[in-house]
């Protein structure tokens, strides 16, 4: 088997990962790079099920694996809805830098 | 027929010609002789039961019944030595003032409307007369108040004084102290009903609380709790029970209850300080103050304090014999000054008032109930009387009410100088007199209370500065009485153009005044023509309801010889003063009373008389303005107004919501990265949270 | 036939609403349809009236029950005794008045299903005995009036009716906040309560063996918690003298509620008395309807900007349900509590009366001058309840039927007044008696009817609120101080009288208005000559609503004594 053979790197990995994307999700001001920002998130969340998967004992195993299907296909509808939405607010503005689209706020 | 049934025709005929003469008085003149023949059958009836009834009779049906408390009041008539005769004086006496009023409105404008209302009232003062109970007279006292709103304010169209020009023309010199913005029919309907309704705050209070004290006695098991001889009944057990309110307690709570109910009759019987409607009331009719505001109405006040004797402990009875006193001398004073010839007779049917309530007032011992009664029929004769003599001579001169244009009308109109003569007479108490018997019962009771005060050792200076007041009245009033009927009908005529055209009334309305005038000869009152002897054919009338031991004789003579000898000296002095100022007018060139006002302290005198002792201001001042309009004005704005009010609080209160809802908007930016970074933030911490 | 016959009554006005939404838009049908429905209204509230008040029974005389949710209790349940059979008859009779009034001309179909609507909710409130459906039929008001004043309205109504949907919205979220209190507090089980003999007497049915049988429970005897026998009627009837017990469980049925007073007494929520927090959060809900001070300050905004007809029916009816609601639901459930507040429960209403009295005299719009007399006749109700005692309570009632017919009155006066000079300032008249001489003479009339003369209405309820008062120690030194509205309300009709009607014409143009119309007319004279029987022949009244009276007193002397 490749790879570290501890629970620890995994989650440091994820972790890691998981930052970034919480990262990307605040700074980011093209609409598609904070999608990406959310699939980072998603994705370490992913491996995170993936580790403990693999290091928690045989039921743990095909527990982590489904989640992580499930998750992979909740991040892919996901991704067609944001998209979608993407495409809407481009043919609105024009533009997908979310700090011009404003239009709906208080007051 | 029995005199319950005739009773209820007194009442029931004024009240039929009333409705009748409401719906039609427009269409027909003639509802006037629906009035008369109305009161005719009314003054007949209550004739009848004069004539017929001996014992007191009584019947009552209910009217308003609390089936849980046992309570159940009562509507109904009681025919006694106290309420028959006040009937038949008020029957008739309405009777003559209707006839008179159709020759003195003449082709008034509002002809039909003046009959529809007396009848109304004559109905009202009927209710009270007979009323069995306190509920029963309070109902009629305020229907009384309505009628004499609806008299007073007869020619309601009419403008206020500062405004018309026929009163500035006519009005007399020296009326400072009327509030000429402020003076018109209408203005002085509702004064009259308000400060009566003031009276009536007190006279209501008061038979709320004699109704409970007398439903909460062991003793009472149901019925009505304000029937006069229930009331009566109860009055000594409310004396000795242990109930007690705002600290009153036992013969102090009934006097509490007594002087409440009193101040509804202070309301209406004109006394200081509720005597500010009177005078103007003199905006209505003169005929309608004839009957209202000299013989009827304002005796109502009188009636009821004679009615509610039993229920007055010695404490209310000396505060009362105190108002009396005061209100007598105060108009006295005040009527020295005026130069309106009814503004005279106002001031001198406030002060009359006042001597009524001196006399009762003086307690039962001193004689006082029956001098107060007495004085109360005889002086609504010849009250009317000189109000009716006032109008015929209002009449002749077409409005002019000044006395400083009137003069020598005795060569013009002899009747009405006779029936007022004989009226002035009567007033001054000169021997011979209805008043000589009556009022000199009042001060021989007022100084026999002094005497009976003496005698106790307590209380004598309380008993002693009424008579004093009583005394000074008496020439007061023979002064300012002997001043206007001098002044108007002796010597030469100081308007020679309104003299020349004027005449005595009509046959009818003479004849009323002539019949008036007989009734007040003293010799139809106490049944011989001695004036000087003792007793009355009415003294069975008189006699007070309240069994009490009487003065000694020899005592009574005595003070009776000695209340005589006062009251022809004071009558010699003030009718003196008033010739030697008015017709011998010794000083050329200006009358004394041009004198007196020119110069201090004298002028200061005059000042304070003529501006009525400043009540009038005062009470506007505090009352109609103060309290009315400012207060009103305040209260609308603390309630209403922006920012602090009862009702700004709860817009600020709104306001808050508002505020809270602009901060929370304040995050509401539209910038989805803010929300983002918001939402991670939230996550963050939740997490961290959990974890920690 | 007559189990339905309430259902009836409720039933009319929605027919009613539900004909107006659908007539074509022509203002002339839909002023006859509504006149139409609330004469069919007067006749059948007439009808009931007089079979109540012949009647000798102090209980209900129609009763109808259809349980709707057991397990919960609620049930579609409707009764009539004599206090419900004289507010809906007066209802019936404002109800004409008002239909009698000009209406709007625009948007006719929704004012006038608005206007059928709000009567199905007054007709409900009056009528319901589940304290579920008395909460929807109250909460039914609301809406339709919202709308009325809102719509149709004058200048500043959208702020008006708005703050009136959230005075009384306040209040009703406090009502519905005691209710589920109540609710919650009710005992789980069945357990026996004690029952006045009175009660049972007045109210029981006899059962199929004979035993008595109070609102749909057994009546039992014995003590509390050992054997339990049922009492025969002909016992309770005879008089006999027995410690008498119902069995009561949780319901939302308002009779139940009544019988439990002595458990509320009992019972603590948070530390708190259950009774006293209870009573104080139903008193919010009716008092901000009464309207007593201090919650009063949305009736003048409402009744200014509010159309002629809907103040004619704000005053003349919906004022009296909070009345009403003291009078049913929150002194019969917490008289304890009641007898505790007493004193100021009783120095509000004459709070009520004399700031009522002072701000009327201040006020320069004819319509809010009359708004304030409203609050200040309304707390004579208030003090006529504080106190407690029969003359009081019925003086309230009493007082609640002569202030609807004058408040009507006057609102229908001033909408006279209005129609014809389209302003309402009291210094812009002057002289109106002489252009006008039968608008003067109703006009003075009711003038004396607000000021409570003798003779008329006013008085007698007014006379009953001031006896009362004096009688219970609680509130004397109050009804001492309340005697004094009878100056201030003769101060300001009065001076009001004075200011419009006589003196001179002031202003010229004022000379072509007209008189009354016939529709005017038709529309003032029955409440006028109504008030003046009622003034002149009170047992007309007092016999019909008095047993009531004394019954509540009654019950709330019971609970007083000490358990």
């Amino acid at each position: 088997m490749a790879g570290p053979d501890r629970l620890l790197p995994y989650l440091a990995v994820s972790a890691a990962l998981f930052a970034l994307g919480a990262l990307a999700c605040a700074i980011r001001r093209n609409a598609v790079g904070y999608l990406m920002g959310i699939e980072l998130m998603l994705n370490a969340a992913n491996l995170n099920f993936v580790a403990y998967g693999r290091f928690r004992g045989p039921e743990a195993a095909a527990q982590g694996q489904v989640a992580t299907l499930f998750v992979i296909a909740l991040a892919a509808a996901e991704a067609a809805v944001a998209l979608g939405l993407v495409f809407a607010v481009f043919r609105t503005f024009r533009d997908v830098d979310l700090e011009k689209v404003r239009t709906l706020h208080g007051d | 027929m029995d005199p319950i049934s005739l009773a209820l025709l007194c009442l029931a005929a004024p009240l039929a010609a009333a409705v009748v003469g409401a719906l039609l008085w427009r269409k027909s003149r003639h509802v006037d002789l629906v009035s008369i023949a109305a009161q005719a059958v009314g003054a007949a009836a209550s004739l009848a039961v004069a004539l017929g009834a001996a014992a007191p009779v009584a019947r009552s049906i209910p009217w308003l019944s609390f089936p849980g408390a046992r309570i159940t009041f009562s509507l109904g008539i009681q025919l006694d030595a106290l309420s028959v005769p006040m009937l038949l004086v008020v029957q008739f006496l309405s009777l003559g003032v209707l006839v008179f009023s159709r020759w003195y409105l003449g082709d008034d404008r509002f002809y039909g409307r003046f009959f529809a209302s007396f009848s109304f009232f004559v109905f009202a003062m009927s209710m009270v007369v007979v009323a069995p109970g306190l509920l029963q007279a309070f109902i009629g006292w305020e229907l009384v108040g309505l009628g004499s709103y609806l008299l007073i304010g007869y020619w309601h169209d009419k403008a206020p004084a500062s405004e018309d020009p026929e009163y500035q023309a006519g009005k007399p010199f020296h009326a400072t102290g009327v509030n000429e913005a402020k003076l018109n029919p209408a203005m002085a309907q509702l004064k009259a009903f308000v400060v009566n309704r003031v009276g009536d705050f007190g006279f209501l209070s008061g038979l709320a609380m004699l109704a409970w004290l007398v439903s909460s006695l062991p003793g009472f098991t149901g019925g009505d709790p304000l029937a006069w001889t229930t009331l009566f009944v109860a009055a000594g057990s409310v004396a000795a029970s242990k109930v007690a309110f705002l600290g009153f307690t036992g013969a102090a709570l009934l006097t509490l209850a007594g002087l409440l109910v009193f101040l509804g009759a202070m309301g209406k019987s004109a006394q200081f300080p509720f005597h500010v409607w009177l005078p103007e009331a003199m905006q209505g009719p003169t005929t309608a103050s004839a009957i209202i505001h000299a013989a009827t109405m304002v005796a109502a006040g009188v009636f009821l304090t004679a009615r509610i004797y039993p229920l007055l402990t010695p404490d209310a009875l000396v505060a009362i014999q105190w108002v009396g006193a005061v209100t007598a001398f105060v108009a006295a004073t005040i009527a020295c000054v005026q130069w309106d010839y009814k503004a005279v007779l106002a001031y001198s049917t406030i002060s009359q008032l006042g001597y009524m309530m001196l006399g009762l007032g003086a307690g039962a011992a001193a004689g006082g109930y029956g001098a107060g009664v007495s004085h109360l029929y005889t002086h609504a004769i010849f009250k009317c009387m000189l109000f009716l003599g006032a109008a015929s001579v209002i009449h002749a001169l077409h409005g002019v009410q000044d006395l400083g244009r009137m003069g020598g009308l005795a060569r013009k109109m002899p009747f009405t100088a006779i029936a007022t003569g004989i009226g002035t007479l009567a007033i001054l108490g000169v021997p011979g007199f209805s008043a000589f018997w009556s009022k000199d019962a009042i001060l021989a009771a007022a100084q026999a209370k002094m005497v009976l005060a003496q005698a106790h050792g307590a209380g004598v200076m309380a008993a002693k500065i009424p008579w004093i007041l009583g005394m000074a009245t008496a020439a007061l009033t023979a002064f300012y009485m002997s001043r206007q009927w001098l002044v108007a009908f002796v010597g030469k005529p100081r308007d020679r153009h309104l003299w020349e055209h004027a005449h005595d009334p009509d046959k009818p309305s003479i004849a009323v005044l002539m019949v008036l005038a007989l009734f007040s000869l003293q010799f139809v009152w106490t049944g011989s023509v001695n004036p000087f002897a003792s007793g009355s054919w009415l003294d069975g009338v008189l006699q007070s309801p309240m069994a009490v031991g009487e003065l000694p004789e020899e005592l009574a003579h005595h003070i009776h010889a000695s209340t005589m000898g006062w009251t022809i000296a004071l009558f010699f002095l003030g009718s003196g003063a008033a010739f030697w100022l008015y017709v011998t007018n010794p000083l050329r060139g200006g009358s004394a009373a041009t004198w007196l006002r020119r110069d201090p302290p004298t002028n200061l005198v005059w000042k304070f008389l003529a501006n009525l002792w400043f009540v009038d201001k005062a009470l506007d001042l505090v009352f109609a303005e103060g309290i009315g309009r400012r207060g009103g004005e305040l209260v609308a704005k603390a309630d209403l107004g922006s920012g602090l009010s009862v009702d700004g609080t709860v817009d600020t209160a709104a306001s808050l919501v508002r505020w809270t809802g602009r901060f929370a908007n304040l995050f509401q930016t539209g910038r989805s990265l803010a929300y983002a970074g918001w939402t991670l933030l939230a996550l963050f911490g939740a997490l961290a949270l959990l974890l920690l | 036939m007559d189990a339905l016959l309430l259902s009836t009554v409720i039933a009319i006005p929605a027919l009613g609403a539900l004909v107006s939404w659908c007539a074509p838009e022509r203002p002339e049908l839909h002023k006859r349809i509504t006149i139409g429905f609330s004469v069919a209204m007067l006749a059948l509230t007439g009808i009931l009236f007089w079979a109540q008040a012949t009647t000798a029974t102090t209980g209900f005389l129609l009763r109808e029950r259809i349980p709707l949710l057991p397990q919960w209790g609620v049930a579609w349940h409707l009764g009539m005794d004599r206090l419900s059979a004289t507010m809906i008859l007066l209802t019936a009779l404002v109800q004409f008045a008002a239909s009698l009034a000009n209406a709007p001309k625009v948007r006719v179909r929704s004012y006038h299903a608005m206007f059928q609507l709000l009567f199905v909710g007054v007709y409900g409130s009056f009528l319901a005995l589940d304290m579920v459906f008395f909460y929807c039929f109250w909460e039914i008001m609301l809406i339709p009036m919202f709308f009325l004043v809102a719509v149709w309205g004058g200048d500043d109504r959208k702020r008006a009716a708005v703050k009136f949907f959230l005075y009384t919205m306040s209040g009703s979220m406090a009502m519905l906040l005691g209710i589920f209190l109540l609710n919650v507090s009710a005992p789980r089980e069945s357990v026996p309560v004690p029952v006045r003999m009175e009660e049972v007497r007045e109210h029981m049915t006899t059962g199929s063996t004979g035993e008595a049988i109070l609102y749909g429970l057994p009546v039992m005897t014995g003590s509390p918690d050992g054997h339990q026998t049922l009492v025969r009627s002909a016992d309770v009837a005879a008089g006999r003298r027995m410690p008498m017990y119902v069995p009561l469980s949780r319901s939302f049925d308002m009779l139940h509620w009544k019988l439990l007073a002595p458990w509320w007494a009992q019972r603590k929520v948070l530390g708190i008395g259950l009774a006293g927090l209870c009573l104080g959060l139903f008193f919010v809900g009716f008092a901000v309807k009464v309207p007593s001070f201090p919650l009063h300050a949305w009736l003048p905004h409402a009744h200014v900007q509010a159309p002629t007809a809907i103040s004619v029916v704000l005053a003349g009816i919906l004022l009296k349900l909070g009345v009403y609601g003291l009078l049913r639901v929150a002194w019969p459930l917490f008289p304890g509590a009641v007898a505790q507040a007493a004193p100021l429960f009783g120095w509000i209403g004459t709070i009520s009366i004399v700031w009522g009295g002072l701000a009327a005299l201040g006020q320069s719009d004819l319509k809010r001058l009359v708004a304030y007399s409203s609050i200040s006749h309304m707390g004579f109700c208030l003090l006529g309840l504080a106190s407690g005692t029969e003359q009081g309570i019925a003086g309230a009632t009493f007082q609640c039927v002569s202030h609807g017919l004058s408040a009507s009155l006057l609102f229908l006066l001033v909408g006279v007044v209005y129609d014809r000079a389209h302003h309402r300032r009291v210094d812009g008249f002057g002289g109106l008696a002489q252009v006008m001489p039968r608008f003067s003479a109703i006009f003075l009339f009711s003038a004396l009817l607000g000021a409570g003369l003798p003779g008329l209405a006013g008085f007698v309820g007014e006379l009953g609120v001031l006896l009362g008062a004096w009688s219970a120690s609680a509130t004397r030194m109050a009804g001492f101080i309340a005697a004094t509205g009878v100056i201030l309300s003769a101060a300001y009709l009065l001076w009001t009288v004075q200011r419009v009607l006589y003196g001179p014409l002031r202003h010229s143009e004022q000379a072509g208005f007209a008189d009354l119309t016939r529709t005017e007319m038709a529309a003032l004279l029955p409440l006028a000559a109504l008030s003046l029987l009622l003034g002149v022949w009170p047992s007309l009244l007092q016999d019909v609503v008095g047993p009531a009276s004394a019954s509540l007193s009654g019950h709330m002397a019971w609970l007083q004594r000490p358990w």
